[in-house]
């Protein structure tokens, strides 16, 4: 599952979610991709969930590109805590989501395969998304 | 190339507010510079532009910018185009002034052509690694796209820049640069695909390593540094 190797610190504040996705907006590897349509913390189980969805319904062939990294540390303090005693420990990772980011990026397959990968792929995710392609984005 | 002849006003204000209150009345913001010149703040009409670029389906287009209804002599090129990310609307448009016995240097977007055989027969899978090469060449002259032909590509086999002809142009981009691969088919492995180890991997990662921390590395190092010292 997807996580950094190395951080600075152990633990993160929230921060937050507004505006768009200026960077990571467009399709730069692939052919095909999945857009994000509301701002959200997308865990690395959900990626990996969705990454396992697309691969399996293209089954070979086909290049896949995920545009986004869960780098961002979430604690929980654990259940029946008072509070207070500080922050709780780290407990996954997730990545942050602008609308406009591309989700995933896929090469290699027909355009109604793609539509129906990404789909399968979209449901295992938190938030809106939709499909574009490299012509959708290239004109209003 | 195609040429174009767009109307646009040209504007003193400048800034966010003036470009939103713009984008609100239908217009579209937009700059002119290039060639020396000093840059112009200019206005077009959104939706006579947006149609414009809709006919023209990504062909290169050499404008003739009418400024104030009278003919201002310049050729432009579009530079860049801002879009917003969620919505695709053009939010603002970059002209280059050129003139036409300049050569200028320009990205020529690349178009693919048949299907590889190593994709048909073997089923390997297209690597289209870049989609367009920087040329050099008159405005008049610049192609609108660059044709490749993959039809006899095999497994392993690849198109170079270098593998590129084209009259009045030159070609800027590394020759070795590759555009084109096909590659072998990659396929899932079984233990990969099977119900359970895809759970057990999903589960894993809750209570997966942690990564190494950096400051608290630091932090020790710093420690024993300062134990020797006392030493």
């Amino acid at each position: 599952m997807l996580m950094p190797k190395r951080v600075k610190f152990r633990k993160q504040q929230r921060g937050r979610r507004n505006g768009k996705a200026y960077r990571g907006s467009n399709i730069d590897f692939g052919e095909y991709g999945l857009k994000a349509l509301e701002p959200a913390w997308i865990t690395n189980r959900q990626i990996e969930a969705a990454r396992v969805a697309l691969t399996r319904h293209i089954k070979r062939g086909g290049k896949v590109w995920i545009r986004m990294f869960p780098d961002k540390p979430v604690s929980k303090k654990p259940a029946e805590t008072r509070m207070g005693k500080g922050k709780g420990a780290p407990e996954f990772w997730v990545a942050v989501v602008k609308p406009g980011r591309i989700l995933f990026e896929l090469e290699g397959v027909s355009q109604d395969l793609a539509k129906e990968a990404l789909k399968l792929a979209a449901a295992k995710l938190p938030i809106k998304s939709k499909f574009v392609t490299r012509q959708d984005l290239a004109r209003e | 190339m195609k040429e174009i002849t767009i109307d646009v006003h040209a504007r003193k204000d400048i800034g966010k507010g003036v470009a939103r209150k713009l984008r609100q009345s239908g217009k579209l913001p937009a700059v002119i510079y290039g060639h020396g010149e000093e840059p112009m703040a200019i206005e077009l009409d959104h939706e006579r532009f947006n149609a414009t670029m809709r006919q023209a389906a990504g062909e290169k287009l050499l404008i003739d910018l009418n400024v104030d209804g009278k003919d201002s002599g310049k050729k432009a090129l579009i530079k860049e185009i801002q879009r917003d990310p969620v919505s695709g609307k053009m939010l603002h448009v970059d002209f280059q002034h050129v003139s036409l016995t300049e050569k200028i240097k320009i990205e020529v977007p690349i178009q693919l052509e048949g299907i590889a055989e190593g994709v048909k027969t073997f089923g390997g899978v297209l690597s289209w690694t870049i989609r367009s090469i920087m040329v050099l060449c008159l405005p008049t002259d610049i192609p609108d796209k660059v044709t490749l032909d993959v039809t006899n590509l095999k497994i392993h086999d690849s198109i170079h820049v270098r593998d590129i002809v084209l009259d009045k142009v030159e070609i800027l981009s590394d020759p070795a640069e590759t555009l084109v691969s096909v590659i072998p088919p990659t396929i899932i492995k079984e233990a990969e695909t099977a119900e359970g180890a895809v759970g057990e991997a999903l589960a894993g990662g809750e209570t997966g390593a942690e990564p190494e921390v950096i400051s608290e590395k630091k932090a020790e190092e710093r420690k024993a540094e300062k134990d020797k010292g006392e030493k």
